[in-house]
């Protein structure tokens, strides 16, 4: 498992100071939570869209803080979802060999395994068309 | 969550420079001549809105002959004692510019108090402002925030010339002369004028994102938009708050007895469900669960009210997967359908997933 400081050289991405830098991120394939997006294992058509170098920003945060960014070590790939379902941002496929990470400067990386996962956001009864914002 | 825009006003909403202030007394001027009635040569800017709604009536007062120093200065007190002192020296200003030396007529008694409906008649000729957008929403939000000042000001029960003429006339003001922004209120009177610039400043957040962005007032620690003497609005994500809402001072009795709901929403947002929950003592529906994928956290769901919230909703109480700075984890709710019975089925309502799927998470940061 990589640390945190690990995938911050890698993805030269930010999180927050006070997380420990040594910790080590788990590499899952069953279903996660990153604040206000969950990753969830799916059967289904894997998606075929290779995922930048840059990374793909699945939710986009205000002044681009507090963004999801999609980001991979290896063959994966990522569909933005195109249905109008509200809760669905996209379709994740890892391949064998490769890692996905989802990264945010509040809650660090979530290590996803090679499968394929719907990621989803989240939403709340008071405004069914204003989706959670963290 | 989000960073506040902060702005000058901006569109029609520029700098008020001396040339925009010559240009905005210019096309008043023409209002003047348009119905025939000579322009006054007091012009005084007032700081705000409310500086305005209290120094016109007052000067209107002066100007026609009111003598009666006593009621002048307990009027002035009493904008001291609920506006402020500052508000208070403003208007007391603005008094002084637009009413002192002036030769008291009461003969042309009320002919000589506010010219708005003259003014508004010659709309065709001098191109008036109707208000859009922010500034729209500004001087609504103006408009209410004035008239309780106003009242707390004046609308007890004492009686007397200047506080009647203050009642009346507060509002006889009139928007901004679109061409010329300098200003966003004036009040038209036959010896002066009032003149108001827009906000010192405005502060926003943006909603949506690409072709749907868009901007709304807010600003979770203080006024949204300020003029320089201190009046300022207070806005929580567009929608205009009383300033307690913003300060977070209301009791949860206050909270829960305020009669708009959508002020009341925005005050326990402000609050914050985790808080309000315990506060507000709401009934807890079925037991804590843990939550699955996040260690040591549990999850709980509690009813709301009837009343409460402006739609039907339960809350479920969660905690932060990560640890903030402070080395605590966030807690906060989240509405969810008032037909959850069980904080597992809530929260994963909330992602569209069943509960058996929740309850195999393997982790939450």
């Amino acid at each position: 498992m990589p640390t945190i400081e690990q995938a911050i050289a890698v993805f030269g991405v930010t999180v927050d100071e006070h997380l420990d830098r040594q910790a080590e991120i788990p590499i899952l394939s069953g279903l996660q939570f990153q604040g206000d997006v969950a990753v969830v294992p799916v059967t289904g058509e894997p998606a075929r869209t290779p995922i930048p170098t840059s990374g793909v920003p699945v939710v986009r945060g205000q002044a681009q803080a507090n963004t999801h960014l999609l980001v991979a070590t290896g063959a994966a790939f990522f569909s933005p979802d195109r249905s109008g379902r509200a809760l669905v941002l996209g379709v994740l496929t890892v391949e064998e060999g490769a890692t996905a990470y989802l990264a945010h400067p509040e809650h660090a990386f979530t290590g996803i395994a090679p499968g394929t996962y719907e990621l989803r956001r989240q939403r709340e009864q008071a405004d069914q068309v204003q989706l959670v914002a963290d | 969550m989000s960073a506040p825009a902060s702005a000058r006003p901006a569109t029609d909403e520029q700098d008020v420079s001396a040339e925009g202030r010559q240009a905005f007394e210019s096309a008043a001027r023409a209002c003047y001549r348009q119905i025939g009635v000579s322009f006054p040569e007091r012009v005084v800017w007032v700081p705000s809105p409310l500086v305005g709604a209290f120094a016109a009536p007052i000067a209107a007062c002066l100007v026609t002959g009111h003598r009666n120093g006593r009621v002048l200065d307990s009027v002035h007190r009493a904008v001291d004692g609920t506006a402020g002192e500052t508000i208070g020296r403003a208007v007391r200003d603005a008094v002084r510019a637009a009413a002192d030396g002036v030769a008291g007529d009461p003969v042309h008694g009320a002919a000589a108090t506010a010219l708005h409906a003259e003014i508004t008649a010659t709309a065709d000729t001098a191109p008036r402002g109707t208000p859009t957008g922010t500034r729209a929403t500004v001087t609504e939000a103006a408009d209410a925030d004035v008239r309780s000042a106003v009242d707390a000001a004046v609308g007890g029960a004492r009686q007397d010339t200047i506080r009647g003429a203050i009642r009346l006339l507060w509002r006889a003001c009139l928007p901004g002369i679109r061409s010329t922004p300098a200003a966003w209120w004036w009040w038209p009177f036959r010896d002066f004028v009032l003149l108001c610039p827009p906000p010192d400043e405005l502060r926003r957040e943006q909603v949506g994102e690409g072709d749907l962005a868009r901007l709304r007032l807010h600003c979770p620690d203080g006024p949204a938009v300020t003029w320089v003497d201190g009046f300022g609005l207070y806005f929580w994500h567009g929608t205009h708050v009383p300033r307690a809402v913003v300060d977070d001072t209301l009791t949860t009795d206050e909270i829960i007895r305020e009669p708009n709901a959508e002020i009341r929403r925005c005050a326990i947002e402000r609050r914050g469900w985790d808080r309000f929950v315990t506060e507000a003592r709401l009934a807890q529906i079925g037991p804590a669960a843990p939550d699955p994928g996040n260690p040591g956290q549990t999850l709980t769901l509690h009813d709301v009210p009837p009343g409460v919230y402006p739609t039907n909703v339960r809350v479920l109480l969660c905690t932060n997967g990560t640890v903030e700075r402070d080395g605590t984890r966030r807690r906060f709710g989240l509405t969810v359908p008032a037909h959850c019975t069980d904080p597992i089925e809530a929260a994963a309502w909330t992602y569209g997933l069943t509960p058996a799927q929740y309850a195999q998470a393997q982790r939450r940061s």
